[in-house]
């Protein structure tokens, strides 16, 4: 079953009439707000670039992101603007694609190949977190129980993170990890995860979830076990809802990311291909910014 | 003769499903995905120490000049002597110079140059790409991804605590002269050169006690 979410506008009232190439904008899921900013984004730009756009909601599931790409193949796409749902797994669908003169810009999520995209652009995940790491480790006083909430395991932004964050928590042999669960990105898995490891630990300090929907889930369930005051959350994103946390001080610290720029830099580098350019760097990494209560005020209320 | 048809329908439907389930592939076409030489981090950032960075230091600005180049012109400064990865706002240098220990610190030591501005070498808080990306001799495109090329980057500071980070702390006392080279970041729009923390690749004490 393939199910296709058509951007709103992209393929009627919005098609430019001389142009009608099409490209496909392939997002791992639309179930989190921060995914459909970047699918929609892109799929924007693209329209501005004269292209239809037509966005595919991959709902996670790679089975469904290859059905995807089969029919993006069939039905004679000049690029596709893709958000993958596995790092390995996603690969083959891109050398499909590229087998049949398709060009494939990653966005965001990384797949391990070095010829199979176009090019990738990718949040710099590693030194956000280690930014992150850093602040926690000043936040923390260099001791405490802490939990660590993973994203999605195929994902190499959810290792990039945690590598990251460890690479300069893990000096501090006071600081200790008590629990590491996966929530997949997912608010309400995190807030099932979190409670979980509230009833098996009682003495938690803090948690660093890998995205921000997660930091939410683990907020709700800190507050629910009125614990607020006490556990210090940390997540990564920039999500609206974290970035108003932090004001609010119900979050510690974010890192937040530009998926808009990501978005349309996609675009106009598969419009630069489409018109012959072929020099692109393997990957471009994208610098992110901690975001903490001392300059919350530049991201809120509004990026 | 019905029941006859019906599981016949129902075998076929199977092997429909089970066929349609199967996604096959040549072999030497998996091999080749799968055949991807992963780089050695440690390994890599030996090489880099030992063949790579002696090059960059050779070609770093002098503290002072670079400093006061980021106060007067910043651009100049950027353009002439900085590196960048990707799409950012932070900008890398190598430096090098020499100076007096004024004082030190649990976390750096703060040094004034022979020139008589002050800057800080850290000491603890070795982390992030700061000296593969100032050195600008290490390339993303060669590796298969990210978790790869961050690899390095904590092969890198592995390497800056072992070996030049745990003798400075030794040694360092108030008075002492020494030369060093290091590296250090800038966001543009957010950075402060009067406050430079760097991060020591090579400190030579000027008595000939190298380290």
């Amino acid at each position: 079953m393939v199910f296709l979410f058509t951007f709103p506008g992209g393929c009627h009232n919005k098609v430019p009439e001389q142009k009608t190439d099409k490209i496909a904008v392939v997002i791992s899921t639309l179930n989190n707000p921060w995914f459909v900013v970047l699918g929609e984004s892109a799929a924007d730009r693209a329209i501005e670039l004269g292209y239809e756009a037509q966005i595919f909601d991959s709902q996670n599931n790679s089975a469904k992101e290859a059905e995807h790409f089969d029919n993006i193949i069939a039905m004679g796409y000049k690029a596709i603007l893709f958000n993958p749902t596995d790092a390995d797994g996603s690969v083959l669908n891109v050398k499909r694609a590229k087998d049949a003169g398709i060009p494939t810009f990653c966005m965001d999520r990384e797949i391990n190949s070095r010829d199979a995209a176009a090019t990738q652009l990718l949040s710099d995940s590693f030194t956000g977190c280690v930014k992150l790491g850093q602040y926690f480790v000043q936040t923390m006083n260099k001791k405490g129980n802490y939990v660590e909430i993973l994203g999605l395991v195929g994902d190499n932004n959810t290792w990039n993170r945690s590598k990251g964050f460890h690479s300069v928590v893990d000096e501090f042999p006071e600081l200790k990890m008590v629990a590491q669960q996966s929530a997949d990105f997912d608010r309400n898995k995190a807030m099932d995860v979190m409670e979980n490891i509230m009833q098996a630990n009682a003495d938690i300090d803090a948690v660093f979830c890998g995205n921000d929907a997660m930091a939410m889930g683990a907020y709700q369930a800190v507050m629910a076990a009125g614990k607020a005051d006490k556990i210090k959350i940390f997540g990564f994103d920039g999500a609206d809802d974290a970035i108003k946390g932090i004001a609010e001080g119900k979050i510690t610290a974010t890192v937040m990311q530009f998926p808009v720029l990501m978005a349309q830099k996609s675009a106009e580098l598969a419009d630069q291909y489409i018109k012959g350019k072929r020099d692109f760097k393997t990957k471009t990494p994208v610098e992110v910014v901690l975001v903490t209560s001392e300059n919350v005020s530049k991201y809120f209320p509004a990026k | 003769m019905n029941k006859i048809f019906k599981y016949s329908i129902i075998i076929v439907a199977t092997i429909l499903v089970i066929f349609l389930s199967l996604d096959i592939q040549k072999l030497d076409r998996v091999r080749t995905l799968n055949d991807v030489t992963e780089v050695n981090a440690d390994t890599f950032a030996l090489n880099f120490w030992e063949r790579e960075l002696p090059g960059s230091i050779s070609a770093a600005p002098d503290v002072n000049r670079l400093l006061r180049l980021l106060k007067t012109n910043p651009s100049k400064a950027f353009d002439e002597y900085s590196k960048q990865l990707g799409i950012s706002h932070t900008y890398y240098f190598m430096l090098k110079g020499s100076g007096k220990i004024l004082s030190v610190e649990d976390e750096y030591i703060v040094l004034e140059t022979d020139e008589k501005m002050k800057v800080q070498i850290a000491t603890a808080f070795i982390f992030g790409n700061t000296v593969r990306d100032a050195s600008g001799k290490v390339d993303i495109d060669d590796f298969l991804n990210m978790t790869s090329f961050n690899n390095v980057s904590i092969a890198i500071n592995k390497l800056v605590k072992a070996r030049v980070v745990e003798g400075l702390k030794t040694l360092a006392r108030p008075g002492i002269f020494l030369q060093f080279a290091g590296a250090i970041e800038m966001t543009d729009g957010d950075m402060n050169p009067d406050a430079v923390t760097i991060i020591p690749v090579s400190i030579n004490l000027i008595d000939g006690n190298t380290k």
